[in-house]
Protein backbone atom coordinates (compact mmCIF):
# COMPACT_ATOMS: atom_id res chain seq x y z
CA UNK A 1 0.00 0.00 0.00
CA UNK A 2 2.12 3.15 -1.39
CA UNK A 3 0.90 6.37 -2.68
CA UNK A 4 2.74 5.58 -6.42
CA UNK A 5 1.98 8.83 -8.78
CA UNK A 6 3.48 11.54 -8.78
CA UNK A 7 0.01 12.83 -9.10
CA UNK A 8 -0.80 11.90 -5.82
CA UNK A 9 2.02 13.45 -4.56
CA UNK A 10 1.36 16.79 -5.23
CA UNK A 11 -2.34 16.78 -4.61
CA UNK A 12 -1.27 15.61 -1.01
CA UNK A 13 1.57 18.23 -1.28
CA UNK A 14 -1.66 20.96 -1.70
CA UNK A 15 -3.27 19.73 0.94
CA UNK A 16 -0.14 20.07 2.97
CA UNK A 17 0.20 23.90 1.21
CA UNK A 18 -3.33 24.77 3.05
CA UNK A 19 -2.27 23.21 6.05
CA UNK A 20 0.78 25.77 5.76
CA UNK A 21 -1.24 28.63 5.01
CA UNK A 22 -3.56 27.93 8.07
CA UNK A 23 -0.83 27.27 10.28
CA UNK A 24 1.54 30.66 9.40
CA UNK A 25 -1.97 32.85 9.77
CA UNK A 26 -2.69 31.37 12.93
CA UNK A 27 1.00 31.51 14.70
CA UNK A 28 0.99 35.31 13.37
CA UNK A 29 -2.01 35.99 15.49
CA UNK A 30 -0.42 33.88 18.35
CA UNK A 31 2.59 35.63 18.21
CA UNK A 32 1.92 38.76 16.56
CA UNK A 33 5.11 38.52 14.48
CA UNK A 34 5.20 37.83 10.64
CA UNK A 35 5.46 34.19 10.16
CA UNK A 36 5.48 32.90 6.89
CA UNK A 37 5.29 28.74 6.11
CA UNK A 38 6.19 27.13 3.05
CA UNK A 39 6.13 23.47 1.88
CA UNK A 40 8.92 22.65 -0.67
CA UNK A 41 7.66 18.77 -0.46
CA UNK A 42 5.83 16.23 0.99
CA UNK A 43 7.35 12.38 1.13
CA UNK A 44 5.45 8.91 2.18
CA UNK A 45 8.34 7.12 3.51
CA UNK A 46 9.11 3.62 5.00
CA UNK A 47 9.99 4.03 9.18
CA UNK A 48 13.22 3.25 8.08
CA UNK A 49 13.39 6.71 5.81
CA UNK A 50 11.38 8.57 8.24
CA UNK A 51 13.80 8.12 10.87
CA UNK A 52 16.13 8.88 9.12
CA UNK A 53 14.53 12.34 7.92
CA UNK A 54 13.65 13.62 11.54
CA UNK A 55 16.76 12.33 14.01
CA UNK A 56 19.13 15.02 12.21
CA UNK A 57 22.28 13.31 14.32
CA UNK A 58 24.19 14.78 16.92
CA UNK A 59 21.31 17.37 16.85
CA UNK A 60 19.49 18.58 20.30
CA UNK A 61 15.90 19.50 19.74
CA UNK A 62 12.14 19.67 20.47
CA UNK A 63 9.59 16.88 19.30
CA UNK A 64 5.94 18.25 19.77
CA UNK A 65 4.04 14.64 20.16
CA UNK A 66 0.33 14.94 19.61
CA UNK A 67 -1.96 11.99 19.18
CA UNK A 68 -4.88 12.02 17.14
CA UNK A 69 -8.03 10.60 17.51
CA UNK A 70 -10.99 9.40 15.42
CA UNK A 71 -11.20 8.01 11.25
CA UNK A 72 -8.11 9.78 10.97
CA UNK A 73 -5.97 8.36 13.76
CA UNK A 74 -2.60 8.53 14.00
CA UNK A 75 0.47 11.06 15.23
CA UNK A 76 1.91 14.31 14.70
CA UNK A 77 5.36 15.08 14.83
CA UNK A 78 6.67 18.61 15.19
CA UNK A 79 10.66 19.18 15.36
CA UNK A 80 12.09 22.00 16.17
CA UNK A 81 16.14 22.14 16.72
CA UNK A 82 17.41 23.85 19.65
CA UNK A 83 17.83 27.32 18.36
CA UNK A 84 14.79 27.28 16.25
CA UNK A 85 12.96 26.83 19.54
CA UNK A 86 14.76 29.42 21.18
CA UNK A 87 14.06 31.72 18.45
CA UNK A 88 10.23 31.28 18.95
CA UNK A 89 10.53 31.61 22.46
CA UNK A 90 12.30 34.89 21.98
CA UNK A 91 9.80 35.93 19.52
CA UNK A 92 7.02 35.71 22.43
CA UNK A 93 8.45 39.19 23.60
CA UNK A 94 7.90 40.20 27.20
CA UNK A 95 5.69 37.11 28.21
CA UNK A 96 7.99 34.65 27.98
CA UNK A 97 11.30 37.59 28.96
CA UNK A 98 14.19 35.49 30.48
CA UNK A 99 12.63 32.32 29.84
CA UNK A 100 14.41 28.97 28.69
CA UNK A 101 13.62 25.58 27.04
CA UNK A 102 13.44 24.36 30.52
CA UNK A 103 11.15 26.65 31.98
CA UNK A 104 7.29 24.75 32.02
CA UNK A 105 5.91 28.03 30.36
CA UNK A 106 8.11 28.24 27.49
CA UNK A 107 7.54 24.56 27.04
CA UNK A 108 3.94 25.17 27.08
CA UNK A 109 4.43 27.96 24.80
CA UNK A 110 6.14 25.82 22.26
CA UNK A 111 3.39 23.06 22.87
CA UNK A 112 0.86 25.59 21.75
CA UNK A 113 2.99 26.01 18.64
CA UNK A 114 2.78 22.32 17.80
CA UNK A 115 -0.80 22.66 18.67
CA UNK A 116 -1.50 25.04 16.18
CA UNK A 117 0.98 23.41 13.47
CA UNK A 118 0.16 20.30 14.03
CA UNK A 119 -3.91 20.96 14.43
CA UNK A 120 -3.37 22.84 10.64
CA UNK A 121 -2.20 20.46 8.93
CA UNK A 122 -4.72 17.60 10.38
CA UNK A 123 -7.60 19.84 9.81
CA UNK A 124 -6.58 19.97 6.26
CA UNK A 125 -5.74 16.58 5.85
CA UNK A 126 -9.82 15.78 7.59
CA UNK A 127 -11.55 18.33 4.93
CA UNK A 128 -9.38 16.45 1.71
CA UNK A 129 -10.58 13.19 3.15
CA UNK A 130 -13.97 14.06 4.46
CA UNK A 131 -12.98 12.11 7.52
CA UNK A 132 -12.11 13.33 11.17
CA UNK A 133 -9.36 13.81 13.11
CA UNK A 134 -9.55 15.05 16.79
CA UNK A 135 -6.49 16.23 18.34
CA UNK A 136 -5.67 15.24 22.00
CA UNK A 137 -3.45 17.10 24.60
CA UNK A 138 0.62 17.33 23.63
CA UNK A 139 3.27 15.89 24.64
CA UNK A 140 6.90 17.53 24.59
CA UNK A 141 10.29 15.89 24.27
CA UNK A 142 13.65 17.87 24.50
CA UNK A 143 16.66 15.48 24.02
CA UNK A 144 19.30 14.91 21.21
CA UNK A 145 16.60 13.49 18.32
CA UNK A 146 18.81 10.71 17.54
CA UNK A 147 18.34 9.37 21.69
CA UNK A 148 14.21 9.40 20.61
CA UNK A 149 12.75 9.77 17.55
CA UNK A 150 13.40 6.53 15.95
CA UNK A 151 11.43 4.80 19.04
CA UNK A 152 8.82 7.44 18.60
CA UNK A 153 8.38 6.77 15.43
CA UNK A 154 8.26 3.08 15.71
CA UNK A 155 5.89 3.06 18.66
CA UNK A 156 3.87 5.72 17.22
CA UNK A 157 3.24 3.54 13.51
CA UNK A 158 1.03 1.04 14.81
CA UNK A 159 1.70 -1.87 12.45
CA UNK A 160 1.99 0.42 9.02
CA UNK A 161 5.31 1.24 7.73
CA UNK A 162 4.17 4.51 6.69
CA UNK A 163 5.63 8.37 7.44
CA UNK A 164 4.26 10.91 5.86
CA UNK A 165 6.82 13.73 5.96
CA UNK A 166 5.94 17.49 4.75
CA UNK A 167 8.59 19.52 4.31
CA UNK A 168 8.41 23.03 5.87
CA UNK A 169 9.99 25.96 5.56
CA UNK A 170 8.97 28.04 8.31
CA UNK A 171 10.20 31.67 9.05
CA UNK A 172 9.92 34.14 12.18
CA UNK A 173 10.19 37.75 11.62
CA UNK A 174 12.57 36.73 8.86
CA UNK A 175 15.07 33.73 10.93
CA UNK A 176 14.32 30.74 9.65
CA UNK A 177 13.06 28.16 11.85
CA UNK A 178 14.71 24.39 10.90
CA UNK A 179 12.48 21.94 12.01
CA UNK A 180 10.13 18.60 10.40
CA UNK A 181 6.24 17.74 10.29
CA UNK A 182 5.55 14.15 10.04
CA UNK A 183 2.10 12.35 10.11
CA UNK A 184 1.96 8.55 11.09
CA UNK A 185 -1.04 7.71 10.31
CA UNK A 186 -2.51 4.44 11.38
CA UNK A 187 -3.62 1.71 8.63
CA UNK A 188 -7.14 2.60 8.69
CA UNK A 189 -6.00 6.57 8.30
CA UNK A 190 -3.38 5.64 5.79
CA UNK A 191 -5.85 3.73 3.69
CA UNK A 192 -8.91 6.59 3.94
CA UNK A 193 -6.38 8.65 2.55
CA UNK A 194 -5.13 6.23 -0.48
CA UNK A 195 -8.23 5.53 -1.28
CA UNK A 196 -9.43 9.61 -1.64
CA UNK A 197 -6.03 9.99 -3.66
CA UNK A 198 -7.29 7.47 -5.42
CA UNK A 199 -10.57 8.83 -6.44
CA UNK A 200 -9.24 12.37 -6.35
CA UNK A 201 -6.46 11.27 -9.66
CA UNK A 202 -9.14 9.36 -11.11
CA UNK A 203 -11.03 12.45 -11.33
CA UNK A 204 -7.72 14.34 -12.38
CA UNK A 205 -7.13 12.07 -15.31
CA UNK A 206 -10.77 11.91 -16.44
CA UNK A 207 -10.72 16.20 -16.42
CA UNK A 208 -7.56 16.20 -18.01
CA UNK B 1 -14.24 52.92 35.87
CA UNK B 2 -16.06 50.29 37.03
CA UNK B 3 -16.78 49.70 39.70
CA UNK B 4 -16.73 45.90 39.94
CA UNK B 5 -15.00 44.42 37.80
CA UNK B 6 -16.92 41.01 36.03
CA UNK B 7 -15.09 37.64 37.74
CA UNK B 8 -13.48 35.32 35.16
CA UNK B 9 -12.32 31.65 35.67
CA UNK B 10 -10.24 30.40 32.86
CA UNK B 11 -9.84 27.03 32.01
CA UNK B 12 -7.06 25.68 29.96
CA UNK B 13 -4.55 22.76 29.95
CA UNK B 14 -1.98 24.97 28.72
CA UNK B 15 -0.27 27.17 31.15
CA UNK B 16 0.67 29.45 28.88
CA UNK B 17 -2.82 30.09 27.09
CA UNK B 18 -3.88 30.51 30.77
CA UNK B 19 -1.79 33.25 30.68
CA UNK B 20 -2.54 34.66 27.63
CA UNK B 21 -6.37 34.99 27.93
CA UNK B 22 -6.21 36.35 31.13
CA UNK B 23 -3.45 39.11 29.93
CA UNK B 24 -5.95 39.71 27.34
CA UNK B 25 -9.23 39.79 29.77
CA UNK B 26 -7.45 41.63 32.26
CA UNK B 27 -6.48 44.22 29.69
CA UNK B 28 -10.27 44.65 29.12
CA UNK B 29 -11.29 45.58 32.46
CA UNK B 30 -12.12 42.11 33.93
CA UNK B 31 -10.79 40.49 36.97
CA UNK B 32 -9.39 37.05 36.42
CA UNK B 33 -10.13 35.31 39.68
CA UNK B 34 -9.15 31.47 39.06
CA UNK B 35 -7.59 29.25 36.24
CA UNK B 36 -7.98 25.63 35.86
CA UNK B 37 -5.78 23.05 33.67
CA UNK B 38 -8.85 20.52 33.31
CA UNK B 39 -12.59 20.03 33.54
CA UNK B 40 -12.20 18.69 36.96
CA UNK B 41 -10.91 21.48 38.85
CA UNK B 42 -12.79 23.57 36.38
CA UNK B 43 -15.65 22.54 38.44
CA UNK B 44 -14.02 22.58 41.73
CA UNK B 45 -13.19 26.32 40.88
CA UNK B 46 -16.48 26.95 39.90
CA UNK B 47 -18.24 26.41 42.77
CA UNK B 48 -15.95 27.47 44.47
CA UNK B 49 -15.53 31.24 42.88
CA UNK B 50 -18.51 31.50 41.23
CA UNK B 51 -17.14 33.32 38.41
CA UNK B 52 -19.59 35.69 36.20
CA UNK B 53 -17.87 34.05 32.92
CA UNK B 54 -16.00 30.83 32.55
CA UNK B 55 -13.77 30.52 29.15
CA UNK B 56 -13.68 26.89 28.55
CA UNK B 57 -10.84 25.48 26.46
CA UNK B 58 -12.32 22.11 25.13
CA UNK B 59 -9.41 19.65 24.45
CA UNK B 60 -8.05 18.70 27.94
CA UNK B 61 -6.80 15.78 30.08
CA UNK B 62 -8.99 14.57 33.05
CA UNK B 63 -11.95 16.06 31.73
CA UNK B 64 -12.84 17.62 28.24
CA UNK B 65 -14.72 21.03 28.39
CA UNK B 66 -17.44 19.76 26.75
CA UNK B 67 -18.15 17.72 29.77
CA UNK B 68 -17.22 20.69 31.87
CA UNK B 69 -19.64 22.51 30.91
CA UNK B 70 -22.63 20.51 30.88
CA UNK B 71 -21.81 19.38 34.52
CA UNK B 72 -21.06 23.30 35.54
CA UNK B 73 -24.53 23.98 33.75
CA UNK B 74 -26.32 21.53 36.33
CA UNK B 75 -24.67 23.22 39.05
CA UNK B 76 -25.90 26.22 37.66
CA UNK B 77 -28.18 26.53 34.31
CA UNK B 78 -27.45 30.43 34.46
CA UNK B 79 -23.63 29.58 34.67
CA UNK B 80 -22.22 31.91 31.31
CA UNK B 81 -19.35 29.63 29.23
CA UNK B 82 -17.23 31.04 26.52
CA UNK B 83 -15.58 28.02 24.66
CA UNK B 84 -12.38 28.62 23.11
CA UNK B 85 -11.65 25.86 20.54
CA UNK B 86 -9.05 24.94 18.26
CA UNK B 87 -9.08 25.22 14.22
CA UNK B 88 -11.54 22.06 12.95
CA UNK B 89 -13.46 21.61 16.47
CA UNK B 90 -16.58 22.92 14.98
CA UNK B 91 -18.54 19.73 15.93
CA UNK B 92 -17.40 20.07 19.42
CA UNK B 93 -18.42 23.74 19.70
CA UNK B 94 -21.81 23.04 18.12
CA UNK B 95 -22.06 20.36 21.29
CA UNK B 96 -20.63 22.72 23.98
CA UNK B 97 -23.69 25.27 23.06
CA UNK B 98 -26.14 22.76 22.84
CA UNK B 99 -25.15 22.19 26.46
CA UNK B 100 -25.30 25.78 27.05
CA UNK B 101 -22.24 27.36 26.16
CA UNK B 102 -22.70 30.81 24.96
CA UNK B 103 -20.15 31.53 22.33
CA UNK B 104 -16.83 30.45 21.60
CA UNK B 105 -13.67 32.14 20.36
CA UNK B 106 -11.03 30.73 18.27
CA UNK B 107 -7.32 29.92 19.12
CA UNK B 108 -5.01 31.42 19.10
CA UNK B 109 -6.95 34.06 20.52
CA UNK B 110 -7.34 37.80 18.84
CA UNK B 111 -7.56 39.83 22.32
CA UNK B 112 -10.63 42.20 20.94
CA UNK B 113 -12.40 39.18 20.10
CA UNK B 114 -11.77 37.57 23.37
CA UNK B 115 -12.90 40.31 25.06
CA UNK B 116 -15.86 40.73 22.86
CA UNK B 117 -17.26 37.47 23.51
CA UNK B 118 -16.58 37.62 27.30
CA UNK B 119 -18.63 40.86 27.22
CA UNK B 120 -21.26 39.19 24.80
CA UNK B 121 -21.89 36.32 27.37
CA UNK B 122 -22.66 38.59 30.10
CA UNK B 123 -25.70 40.38 28.46
MG1 LIG C 1 -6.12 22.35 25.40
Amino acid sequence: MTIASSVQLDMLNEVGNIGAGNAATSLSILMDRKVIMHLPWTRVCSIEEGCSILSRVGEVGICVEVRVEGNLSGTMLLTLTEDSAAHIISSFGTMLEGKTLVDDLAQSALMEVGNIVTGSFITAISNFVGETGMSTPPILLYDYFDAFICNTVIARTEGSDVVLVFKTELEVDGKAIFGDLAFLPSPEAFRAITKKLDVAEGMVEVNG
Amino acid sequence: MRLMAKRILVVDDAAFMRMMLSDHLTKGGFEVVGQAENGLVAINKFKELRPDVVTMDITMPEMDGILAVKEIRKIDPQARIVMCSAMGQQHMVMEAIQAGARDFIVKPFDPTRVVQAVTKALV
